[in-house]
């Protein structure tokens, strides 16, 4: 029993580790673009900030993680299974550059091994609406919130005639905001896997109803997201820095001080949203600012696409990594 | 009055927040209402600045004779 329990908190850190690789991308895309910084220098940056986020976020996104499925609905092998319905989703979007969302990767997964375990009505729906509506509201907070920062900041510097000056300063603005980014990144995604864990350890009777995140949960979630960004995913920052847009330094401060402050805002409120989704509307909104047509409209509905799709795929993958485990407990 | 597309995109986001509030949660609704009033504050600023620039250029230049 102890075995299994430890077996499938690798494999829950093992997906932790995914989320960050396939992640990175979001912290450093328009570090590494912007030349600000290069891609070694950019890894171990985010790295850093993903580990310490323990620090400034509490743990109200792991308790909504932990909530999607009934309490007791999910067995052992549920839990594997949704697993490593995640983790196959995040390869395979990795392998076609396309970024995702790992959470709701996870979201999919534990749909999929709990409905395979005992049918639709273990699915608590109001959690679902919330994360539905969020997939929406995520990339609409991005691109207005960078679209402001963006138009603010030419307000105020447009007469500015060093440009030279000015673009050596949002290069060290870009430091800080992609800092604040990969805090947020690492205090909300990381707390997704703290959710599986604790929902893993209540059911097998390690920790009471209602218990709160243990310490070793913490910390091992914020070193395995740690170290998946340190593997860094080049493919997706490739897509996420120059094909969804051209960013500029400024454009490049801009989003990511935007979508920090959204990510910032929802993690503290407790709100599981997708730091991929709102990043990547945080680049569209910079793009924004010169006219529509700046941004790739081809690729940015690729991207979109990719979301739709994220849940029912891990869901259908997690329902299939389920079947060889029927009828264990 | 034609407006240009990047008008409309803030103002059908605008719509969306909107429209998305009936299935947000309670708590959580001050989310849609900040982005749903922020995207209305740009559509309205962007298409007052198209019809300003549309009736400045329509204006005939002062200095110049008719014949």
């Amino acid at each position: 029993m102890t075995i299994t329990i430890a077996l499938i908190v690798l494999v829950a850190l093992s997906f932790d580790f995914f989320n960050g690789f396939h992640d990175a991308a979001n912290s450093i895309a328009t570090v590494v673009s912007t030349r600000v910084l290069t891609p070694r220098q950019a890894v171990v940056w985010a790295a850093f900030f993903n580990f310490v986020a323990f620090l400034i976020f509490g743990t109200k996104v792991a308790d909504t993680i932990s909530k999607v499925v009934h309490p007791g609905t999910l067995t052992n092998a549920g839990i594997f299974a949704a697993l490593v319905g995640a983790i196959l989703w995040d390869i395979v979007t990795w392998i076609l550059g396309l970024p995702t969302s790992s959470s709701h990767a996870l979201v999919g997964g534990l749909a999929g091994a709990a409905v395979a375990t005992a049918g639709w009505g273990t699915l608590v729906a109001s959690e679902y609406q919330k994360i539905f509506v969020f997939i929406v509201l995520s990339p609409i907070v991005g691109i207005l919130l960078a679209f402001t920062f963006m138009t603010g900041v030419y307000w105020v510097f447009h007469r500015y005639r060093k440009v030279e000056k000015l673009n050596r300063g949002f290069r060290r603005g870009q430091l800080f905001s992609a800092a604040a980014f990969s805090l947020g990144h690492g205090g909300n995604d990381a707390q997704k896997t703290m959710g599986v864990i604790l929902a893993l350890l209540i059911a097998n009777g390690l920790l009471a109803k209602g218990s709160d995140v243990p310490l070793w949960v913490v910390l091992s979630a914020h070193a395995a997201i740690a170290l998946g960004t340190l593997f860094g995913g080049w493919r997706i920052v490739h897509t996420m820095g120059s094909k969804i847009t051209k960013l500029q330094p400024v454009g490049g401060m801009a989003a990511e001080a935007a979508a920090a402050t959204a990510i910032w805002g929802v993690t503290l409120a407790g709100i599981p949203v997708s730091t991929t989704h709102t990043i990547a509307g945080a680049i569209v909104g910079v793009g924004t600012t010169q006219r529509l047509s700046a941004v790739r409209w081809g690729v940015a509905g690729r991207v979109v696409w990719a979301w739709v799709l994220t849940i029912p795929g891990a869901f259908v993958m997690a329902w299939l990594a389920y079947l060889p485990f029927r009828g264990l407990r | 009055m034609r407006l240009s597309r990047r008008s409309w995109f803030f103002l059908a986001m605008s719509a969306t927040c909107l429209l998305l509030l009936a299935p947000t949660p309670e708590k959580y609704r001050w989310v849609n209402l900040s982005m749903g009033a922020l995207s209305l504050m740009w559509f309205i600023l962007l298409a007052t600045e198209e019809i300003l620039a549309r009736r400045d250029e329509n204006r005939p230049r002062a200095g110049r004779s008719h014949r």
